[in-house]
């Protein structure tokens, strides 16, 4: 019985409270129960648990426990008694099932517990933090009151300042007033007392002028030695009416001139006047008017008003001349006409003012950009040609003053002159020898060309001779004799006309050397034509074709060097040179056929 | 004492006694003498012609107008004692006279020639302070007491042309000037101002106050300061200043020049007594340049400074300041140069060319008490208490002096 006791769980007060005392009643159980309920304790529950069931109370714990059970409504501990008067026996199966549900119970309710702490817990911080919100809110509260306060209160006060300032000044103003009204009838009062004063006094002065006349005493006179004249030399005048009135004439007069001469003065700078707003009308016409190009309404508006004003004002200046400048729809038409030209003036300018505003408000951020970049752009570049140019005059400088500080060595002097131009002299050189050596090709070459001229020309006079041999047999071998001199006349105007044209495409210096020859070589050549030429006239022309060819191409061959290139002047004097060569040769060879 | 305008006669007047003596430059035994007797003799001048004597009596009971030509004597009845209740047209013609009959102020103008009463009419002023004909003869400028500012303007056939009036209450007009070309009437007033009045609406043109800061940049403030003698050396040549000044040598006493001070500047100011009569304050003294380009004037709070009002351009040109209180200027008649004098022993010139303090020389102290221009402008007198110093200026501006001796009889 013991062992159970001891295994049940420590922390449970109800079984802590069961197994309290058992000697006591259940009634001091019940007091002990209530006592001991919130103390949770671990140290005195085996004393607890052993004190309430002890080995001597068995039967009455077990009937104990069975009661309270029941009453709780749990099953029955004991079982169910067979008969009345038998022993109730403890049924274990109940007693182990109530256990498991007490300790079921007893889980639960630690769970709820638990839970509920957690919440009491939870409720408990969350009401913390609600009272310290409600309390800063509070003190808030509290504090912004105390401030509207205390604003109020000096609002009140400025107020109250306020309203004693406007009352002190009204009080200064009546105080003003009433010394103004004090001094005003003081001034009067005194005025009054001064007359009263002075009538006295003039009275007192009367009196005494009276006195004065009366007394009439010698001493009031006048001692004068001899009269004086008058400043002007004339005599004095009687006092008469006509004096009078002469008098008022001449007064008159006087005025009359000042109001002349300052009428004439006004009038003068009236005249002076208009004439510069005339000169201001046409300056700013002629201002105006150029604007024409612009393509703006108003501007048309302005010029055509400006046009129809300026006929206005032409009309207007003649009519102005004519009356005499003072008239007074004259004078307004000015102005308004003025007036007119200055508003437009005015309002041009401010478009002007405008269009320039925009413009620099529009395009302002970026020329001001791109012109500030190029402008550091350009200043770079500036700076560093100013470096260069710096570094550049140094180094001259530096140049400069070692020559001159070296200047009085001569050999290095002299060397130094040599150093700067040897790289010149070697390139001199250098080129020189090129020169030289691109002569030495170019002779070499005129002389191979004249060689092979030469040896063309001779190639070609064999050539010529084995022809004409050729030739000579051939007419030989064909015997015609019966051509009359027609032919050869023919012939040899052919042969002529071949010979002159031959003779053309020559150079004139040839020519010169040309015709006696010729002249010589062709009656021989005709001679020997009419001897020994054939009457074939196909053979003939071809033989002037293959003459003329023949010419032709000596033509073609003396033209060729002509037409060589200039430059090579060598090669040219070769050729001509070549052709004249041939010339002989060629005509005895062709004595036949008359070249 | 006084001469004739045509310099024939000279006036000398003995108030005391009531007696007038003229003596006759031409005929030096040719004498005369008038005696008022009872009347007595309060003030005694020329008449324009040089040929009428007028005598105000005692307590201005009248003006006797005793002829030299005639020996006829006339009387003009309540003349008015105020400051100038006598003017003179420039031309000598006409007379403008105030009086004051009944408690009313009127004004008469006589012909000069025959003292015959052109026009007499009365005047809208409490207590006509004085009139001042305009230099070309055909308006009179009448003003009130300082006690109230008004001035009126009536034209020479006694029609009123226009009444001017700038405040009212405090003390009013304190001097009255015209333009030597009438275009202007320049009036000084208690509170310091200068209004210029122009002759073709009589209003207002501007006014110039005198304050005692200047603070605009294009004034030239002359300032007249100490320069410590040399010591034991009698000649030295000190660099001239900006201002143009050549002291002279001889600084026996001790030398000043003028020095430009830099603006802003302000000025010695005097507190004038509230409580008394006549205050030294407001413009008392104002001068028209002859040729009616520049305006002199004093401010008696300021009275050490003398101001000069350009009228071209209607602005403050230049002040100069000196070191003892200014006693009076004058213009050369001919041209625009002004010369002041403060009392001490130099006389100081002024022209828009710049300004010069010379030192008149001779021994002791020569206090300039007075001055007075010639007519042509050459010569300037200088009169001291027992001596006055004629100052020669020639067109190199190097300054002679000759040395006189002044009559202390009167």
């Amino acid at each position: 019985m013991g062992d159970w006791m001891t295994v049940t769980d420590p922390e449970s007060q109800n079984i802590s409270l069961y197994t309290s005392e058992t000697k006591m009643s259940p009634s001091s159980l019940y007091s002990q129960q209530v006592l001991c309920s919130s103390i949770p304790l671990s140290k005195n529950v085996h004393s607890f648990f052993s004190a309430f069931c002890t080995e001597e109370n068995i039967e009455q714990s077990i009937s104990y426990l069975d009661q309270e059970l029941t009453t709780f409504g749990f099953p029955s501990l004991y079982e169910e008694p067979k008969s009345k008067e038998a022993k109730k026996e403890l049924n274990i199966v109940a007693v182990l099932n109530c256990m498991n549900e007490l300790l079921v119970l007893q889980r639960k309710n630690l769970l709820a517990q638990e839970n509920v702490e957690t919440q009491n817990l939870k409720l408990g911080s969350d009401m913390d933090h609600l009272q310290s919100c409600y309390a800063k809110l509070k003190e808030q509260l509290e504090a912004s009151r105390r401030e509207i306060i205390g604003l109020q209160e000096r609002d009140r006060q400025l107020q109250c300042k306020n309203r004693n300032l406007h009352q002190l000044l009204k009080n200064e103003k009546d105080e003003v007033q009433k010394l103004q009204n004090i001094i005003a009838s003081r001034a009067t009062q005194y005025n009054h007392d001064m007359k009263r004063k002075e009538r006295e006094y003039n009275k007192l002065k009367e009196r005494l002028h009276q006195l004065v006349m009366n007394k009439k005493d010698k001493k009031i006179a006048m001692d004068v030695l001899n009269y004086v004249g008058r400043a002007d030399g004339k005599r004095g005048s009687w006092r008469t009416g006509k004096t009078e009135a002469r008098n008022e004439d001449e007064m008159y007069k006087i005025l009359l001139n000042d109001y002349e001469y300052r009428q004439k003065q006004i009038l003068m700078e009236n005249a002076e006047l208009k004439k510069v707003l005339q000169q201001m009308k046409k300056e700013m016409i002629s201002l105006l008017s150029p604007q024409k190009k612009t393509p703006r309404e108003r501007a048309d508006e302005s010029t055509g008003a400006v046009i129809s004003d300026v006929e206005e004002d032409g009309g207007e200046l003649s009519r102005e001349s004519m009356w005499d400048l003072s008239c007074e729809t004259v004078r307004e038409q000015l102005t308004n006409s003025i007036r007119k030209q200055w508003r437009i003036l005015k309002s041009h300018v401010e478009k002007l003012d405008n269009q320039v505003s925009k413009v620099n408000l529009e395009g302002f951020n970026d020329e001001d950009v791109i012109s500030r970049q190029d402008h550091e752009q350009e200043t770079e570049k500036l700076e560093l040609e100013i470096q260069q140019c710096k570094e550049m005059i140094k180094t001259q400088q530096q140049l400069l003053q070692q020559q001159l500080a070296t200047a009085c060595d001569d050999d290095t002097t002299s060397l130094l002159r040599d150093c700067y131009l040897l790289e010149e002299k070697e390139r001199l050189k250098e080129e020189w020898s090129l020169f030289k050596e691109q002569k030495k090709n170019f002779e070499r070459e005129r002389r191979s060309f004249t060689e092979a001229a030469i040896r063309l020309g001779l190639e070609r006079k064999a050539f010529e001779e084995e022809r004409a041999s050729w030739l000579k047999q051939q007419f030989l071998n064909m015997t015609t004799f019966d051509h009359p001199n027609s032919e050869n006349v023919k012939l040899f105007s052919a042969f002529s006309g071949s010979s002159d044209q031959d003779n053309l495409p020559v150079h004139s210096k040839q020519r010169q050397k040309k015709p006696p020859s010729t002249s010589n070589g062709s009656p021989v050549c005709t001679s020997k034509m009419t001897k020994s030429l054939p009457a074939s006239p196909t053979l003939d022309s071809c033989q002037t074709r293959s003459c003329v060819s023949e010419h032709s191409s000596v033509s073609v061959l003396t033209v060729t060097p002509e037409e060589m290139k200039p430059d090579q002047v060598g090669r040219e004097c070769t050729s001509q040179t070549w052709s004249v060569v041939s010339r002989p040769g060629a005509q005895p060879g062709c004595s036949v056929d008359a070249l | 004492m006084e001469w004739s305008a045509d310099s024939l006669f000279i006036l000398c007047a003995m108030y005391k006694r009531g007696l007038v003596q003229v003596w006759s430059l031409e005929q030096p035994e040719w004498h005369c003498k008038i005696d008022e007797g009872s009347a007595g003799l309060v003030a005694s001048c020329w008449s324009p012609d040089g040929r009428h004597i007028l005598n105000t009596t005692e307590f201005h009971l009248r003006v006797t107008v005793w002829s030299l030509c005639t020996k006829s004597v006339s009387y003009i009845k309540y003349p008015k004692a105020c400051q100038q209740g006598m003017a003179f047209t420039r031309d000598g013609r006409y007379m403008a006279l105030a009086e004051r009959r009944d408690c009313k102020d009127f004004v008469s103008i006589f012909v000069c020639s025959d003292w015959q009463l052109l026009r007499h009419f009365d005047t809208d002023t409490q207590d006509l302070a004085g009139v001042e004909w305009a230099p070309n003869g055909c308006v009179l400028a009448v003003w009130d007491s300082c006690l109230e500012y008004k001035v009126l303007l009536y034209s020479l056939d006694g029609r009123l042309l226009s009444v001017y009036s700038a405040y009212e209450w405090s003390l009013g007009i304190k001097s009255v000037a015209w333009s030597p070309s009438s275009q202007f009437l320049a009036i000084g007033s208690y509170d310091g101002k200068v209004r210029l009045l122009n002759h073709v609406t009589w209003k207002m043109t501007t006014e110039f106050g005198h304050p005692a800061a200047i603070s605009n940049p294009k004034t030239v403030v002359y300032r007249e300061v100490e320069k410590s003698p040399p010591p034991g050396l009698g000649h030295l040549s000190l660099p001239p200043s900006r201002a143009g000044a050549r002291p002279l040598t001889n600084a026996a006493a001790s030398e000043s020049k003028y020095e430009v001070a830099s603006v802003p500047i302000s000025l010695q100011t005097l507190k004038p007594a509230a409580d008394r009569a006549n205050p030294r304050m407001g413009v008392g003294m104002l001068a028209f340049s002859p040729d009616s380009y520049f305006l002199a004037t004093r401010n008696d709070n300021i009275p050490n400074a003398v101001w000069v009002w350009d009228i071209q351009k209607l602005r403050l040109f230049v002040v100069l300041e000196q070191l003892c209180p200014v006693r009076s200027f004058q213009w050369d008649p001919q041209q625009p140069r002004l010369a002041i004098c403060t009392g001490g022993n130099k006389v100081y010139l002024w022209s828009p060319a710049g300004c010069v303090s010379v030192q008149v020389p001779g021994e002791g102290d020569f206090p300039v008490l007075a001055l007075c221009w010639h007519s042509s402008g050459d010569s300037l007198a200088l009169l001291g208490k027992d001596h006055f110093c004629l100052c020669f200026l020639e067109t190199s501006k190097d300054v002679g002096a000759a040395f006189g001796r002044r009559d202390s009889c009167t």
